[in-house]
């Protein structure tokens, strides 16, 4: 069984969930290699090029889903029993008219997804959300398996130089409010900055956002960064880009909540880390979130600036809620276990075996 | 510490309550949210906004000039003086590529000039072929008297959770019923005019398309939903889809009213030129009933006439939790 992995890098989730799939499939006695577009110098040592592959009797190819590719379409051709495992594309509305370019690379990641349906055998999601794509895409077997994560990554050494910063901007007092993912529109940070608007009139003036996380959409970006200018926030949220890990740390250490608003979210990987944190969780319950958060987070099914604003206040100054969410996080973390996704994953792949057994023998 | 997860139910009521009791104090202004919507749609790039083409060029003529003077400014000390000397230092190299990027978008934007003019040209060709379905200038706006029905309406809806959105709230006669009934209500217009006055009295009213407006909503997020006007107007497409989106955006629970005009007064209302020519017209209230229904919502009711609504009806639905 071998993984073919686009772009396979050092600190992404992704490129994490594979090495743990790998394990997991060397624990189950399958032989597995890597077989990429592209990877970071540090995996080089691990990896093969895709084109490379040579064909055995017997063997799966197992495809780690995640945007377009032209390792998705070399996949279709090949006769090799297929399985996906899907962390969900973006839909390319959300690029539509920031990214254009992005927009089509996104469709065509999409389609590959839909093409692949009919020569898939099984695909495995990381949420129930995107099951629900992948059997709306016309997949026939597919299974959950949340994404293998390291929570033992979520624990760094908070960046001194960062905290003490946030601690001199605390200083004329004010709730920090934190979110970390990429600038791209479907994580909306655009609505975050209103909700910080209706915060700061009705609740607290020195609140502050720290919008943490690079721009994959600089269109996008510009634009978030032009509207707090316009709004007079230049100094209450703070773009800080791509962050070190202590850095990250730093940012999850002072903050008073994390929120998140996003339209869009294949899994929410910073969600369990603010909870990992103890950080209470505001989100809206778009996509995969309410999946990723359970009942451990304050879930909102309307994300009106007003609305967004209260909610934040209600965990920010009701302290037993505010402790009864981090708590509730702690425990829901217990979900994400490495233990039990591998065994949760595992047991995905006995599924799509079987039902390969099963395909084969009805050929 | 406890090891008991907070009841989020009740946390999530208090959060609709506060922020309806902070409306209602008038600590948040009805527009402010329109306002931030407004400002940021300023900064988007034009393909978000509606399809346009003259103002898309425009646009893309603005944009096709590139500014290599960045701005140096920083509020974090010493960072000022290293951005101006990188941009002086690297000056030399950014305008050598500013030209050439320039020069792409101005010719680009000719190019869809050109191409603008030609399409033009085609629809021109196109419209003396086949003349328009509907011209608005052969019909006049027929909306329904929704005052015989502003208490059943409103009691309907009384004690809905969340948001209760009102197409088309004209100059919010209705709303400021809803308003004054403690809903967190708020509406939506085509006609600019009507939405002003409705904003001038201090309601949360915006200028927008009911079909777009809905579509844009995310689901489940409305407590309660009036439909008017539109439902009217609408061809039976329409119709069905307006009663689709209703029953996606109401959450759970939430209750839907809907005021229409019987389809046979509105041929005397509207004359026999708009009867005639209309792409859409209304429907019974017994078919509103049936598309409701087949659209999801689970209690489904005809009112009886209320004192003074001749030629109108009200349907009213609620949402399975």
């Amino acid at each position: 069984m071998h993984q073919f992995i686009p772009s396979f890098v050092t600190r992404d989730a992704i490129g994490f969930h594979a090495m743990q799939v790998h394990s997991v499939l060397r624990d189950m006695g399958l032989r597995s290699e890597f077989y990429v577009r592209d990877a970071s110098a540090e995996r080089q040592h691990l990896v093969r090029p895709y084109e490379s592959y040579r064909s055995r009797p017997g063997e799966w190819l197992l495809y780690q889903a995640s945007t377009g590719s032209v390792m998705g379409e070399w996949l279709l051709g090949r006769p090799e029993p297929k399985l996906v495992n899907y962390h969900n594309v973006t839909p390319a509305s959300f690029f539509e008219a920031w990214e254009p370019w992005l927009c089509d690379e996104v469709s065509e990641g999409r389609r590959q997804i839909e093409k692949l349906a009919s020569v898939t055998t099984h695909a495995i999601a990381v949420s129930r959300y995107n099951q629900a794509e992948l059997t709306a895409a016309g997949y026939r077997s597919t299974s959950v398996a949340p994404l293998m994560l390291d929570l033992g990554d979520f624990e760094h050494e908070a960046d001194r130089p960062t905290l003490e910063w946030m601690r001199r901007a605390s200083e004329r007092g004010g709730a920090n409010f934190v979110f970390v993912g990429r600038i791209v529109p479907n994580k909306a940070q655009h609505d975050l900055i209103k909700a910080l608007v209706a915060y700061r009139r009705l609740y607290d003036p020195e609140a502050r956002l720290y919008l943490v996380g690079g721009g994959a959409s600089p269109a996008y970006q510009n634009a978030l960064k032009r509207f707090a200018g316009a709004l007079g926030l230049r100094g209450a949220v703070d773009f800080a880009g791509s962050v070190s890990d202590a850095e990250r740390s730093a940012y999850y250490r002072g903050a008073d909540a994390f929120v998140c608003l996003s339209d869009h979210e294949g899994f929410g990987g910073p969600l369990l880390e603010a909870m990992h944190a103890g950080v209470p969780v505001v989100a809206y319950g778009s996509s995969a979130i309410p999946e990723t958060v359970g009942d451990a987070a304050l879930v909102l099914a309307d994300k009106h600036p007003a609305v967004v604003a209260a909610a934040l206040w209600k965990v920010v100054s009701d302290q037993d809620l505010r402790q009864r969410l981090v708590e509730a996080g702690r425990r829901r973390l217990a979900q994400f276990s490495l233990e039990r996704t591998r065994a949760a994953f595992r047991a995905a792949m006995e599924q799509a075996l079987a039902a390969g057994a099963t395909a084969g023998a009805s050929r | 510490m406890t090891e008991e997860s907070p009841d989020l139910d009740r946390v999530l009521t208090e959060i609709q309550d506060e922020v309806r009791r902070r409306r209602a104090a008038g600590d948040l202004p009805p527009s402010l949210e329109r306002e931030l919507d407004l400002l940021f749609d300023r900064f988007t790039p034009s393909g978000t906004l509606d399809g346009d083409f003259s103002e898309a060029l425009k646009a893309a003529d603005r944009a096709s000039f590139v500014n290599v003077n960045v701005p140096t400014a920083s509020e974090k000390p010493g960072v000022a003086p290293v951005k101006r000397a990188l941009r002086k230092g690297m000056a030399w190299y950014l305008e050598y590529l500013a030209q050439q990027v320039t020069a792409f978008g101005s010719a680009s934007v000719r190019a869809l000039r050109a191409l603008g003019e030609r399409v033009g040209s085609v629809e021109e060709q196109l419209a003396q072929i086949r003349p328009a379905v509907d011209d608005p200038a052969d019909r006049s706006p027929v909306p329904p008297d929704l005052g015989p029905w502003v208490q059943a309406v409103t009691g309907h809806l009384g004690g809905c959770r969340g948001r209760v959105l009102h197409v088309e709230c004209g100059d919010g006669a209705l709303l400021r019923a809803l308003a004054g009934a403690g809903l967190d209500a708020y509406g939506v217009d085509p006609r600019g005019p009507l939405v002003d006055a409705a904003v001038a009295s201090g309601l949360d009213a915006w200028p927008d398309d009911p079909l777009d407006h809905l579509s844009a909503t995310a689901d489940a997020s409305l407590g309660g939903l009036v439909l008017s006007g539109c439902v009217d107007r609408l061809g039976l497409a329409g119709q069905r889809r307006l009663a689709a989106l209703a029953a996606a955006r109401v959450a759970p629970g939430g209750r839907l009213a809907l005021v229409g005009i019987h389809p046979e007064h509105f041929r005397s209302l509207a004359g026999d030129l708009e009867a005639d020519l209309a792409p859409g017209r209304p429907l019974s209230a017994v078919t509103w009933a049936h598309l409701l229904g087949r659209a999801g919502f689970s209690y489904v009711a005809i009112l009886p006439p209320a004192a003074g609504a001749d030629g109108t009806f009200a349907v009213v639905a609620e949402l399975g939790s």
